[in-house]
């Protein structure tokens, strides 16, 4: 679940807008996850196939993306669902 | 490496490279891709183009032909031993019509039957399955057929151990030539004479008779296989 790469991009995009290198190092810095290109593209299809997450506008090769408001929406659902998984797992570990 | 990865971008569908393309080749270069990055190109251009079905299905199907040719080797080959008669019928009979009534008495159920219990053929069929179908298996496998030199004539017989296929071979003809003598007598059969040209031999080359509908099958499989993955993915996908 954490390690699914479209929540890892919509994690990455939560601060501000970033290009495929950028979210590469900063899935890895944050997550200890390295994307490979073919992955990380794959998720960035999925997420701009259901309007996550946008291209900004770039003359650049290196195309920035952002974080869109049914994206952030979405990364909050997932965040608030993966919390609940790691209190009810911690929790229990304590009890054993 | 970097090349590599980015000639491996060739491989993701062109609908798809028109809009990540360039994108997708910055981003290699900046990464200096190493193997795993390679092979994370390559998975990620095979899973894009599986997105689409007629891929999945095409796929699919090509590889059910390759396993089911591939299968066609595993089964039991066939030897065919053959031989060559001559039929020399008077004007006016064709040697086929002539050799017809004979070839009709040596392929008769207990003709094959006695030549199957003599050479010990299709034992493991004889287990399972009703004399008459074994019978008719060894029909099969039986081909009499003009050679371009009239009046000459195929015989062969397919078998899966050679020397069994030739001593079959050998029986058959025998009772064909029997058949030919016991049939001279009657005075309603045609007149003409037979005569063995070329004795049956022990066949070197064994052939595949299952290459063709081993293929095929495989081809149907793979078709039916594929379009059930294709109904399913398109289905998680709306989902």
């Amino acid at each position: 679940m954490a390690s699914d790469p479209s929540l890892l991009v919509l994690a990455s995009l939560a601060d501000g807008e970033k290009h495929g290198y950028a979210m590469i190092l900063d899935i890895e810095t944050f997550a200890g996850i390295r994307l490979g290109p073919g992955t990380l593209y794959g998720a960035v299809t999925r997420l701009e196939d259901k309007g996550w997450i946008r291209p900004v506008q770039s003359g650049d090769r290196r195309q920035p993306y952002r974080i869109t408001a049914a994206g952030r929406r979405q990364l909050e659902e997932q965040l608030a669902g993966l919390e609940r998984v790691v209190t009810a797992g911690l929790r229990r570990l304590r009890h054993v | 490496m970097s090349r590599i990865a980015k000639w491996l971008i060739r491989m993701y569908p062109s609908p798809w490279r028109r809009r990540y393309g360039k994108e997708l080749e910055a981003l290699v270069e900046d990464s200096n891709a190493g193997w795993r990055d390679v092979s994370d190109v390559l998975k990620g251009a095979v899973s894009m183009q599986s997105v689409r079905w007629p891929v999945i299905v095409g796929g699919c199907a090509a590889l059910g032909a390759l396993v089911g040719f591939a299968t066609s080797f595993l089964l039991p080959q066939l030897y065919i031993s053959s031989a060559s008669i001559a039929v020399r019928a008077p004007a006016g009979v064709a040697p086929a019509e002539a050799l017809a009534a004979t070839i009709q008495t040596a392929m008769s159920r207990q003709s094959l039957t006695e030549v199957i219990h003599a050479q010990d053929l299709y034992s493991k069929d004889l287990l399972n399955k009703p004399l008459e179908d074994v019978v008719d298996t060894m029909r099969r496998h039986i081909r009499i057929a003009p050679l371009p030199s009239p009046p000459h004539f195929e015989f062969s017989f397919a078998y899966e151990d050679r020397r069994k296929a030739q001593a079959a071979t050998h029986l058959v003809l025998t009772s064909i030539m029997s058949a030919h003598v016991t049939n001279a007598r009657n005075t309603d059969f045609p007149r003409f004479t037979l005569e063995v040209t070329k004795p049956p031999q022990v066949p070197d080359r064994s052939v595949n008779p299952y290459i063709f509908k081993g293929s095929v099958a495989g081809l149907v499989v793979g078709l039916l296989l594929g379009s059930v993955i294709a109904r399913v993915r398109r289905q998680h996908a709306v989902a």
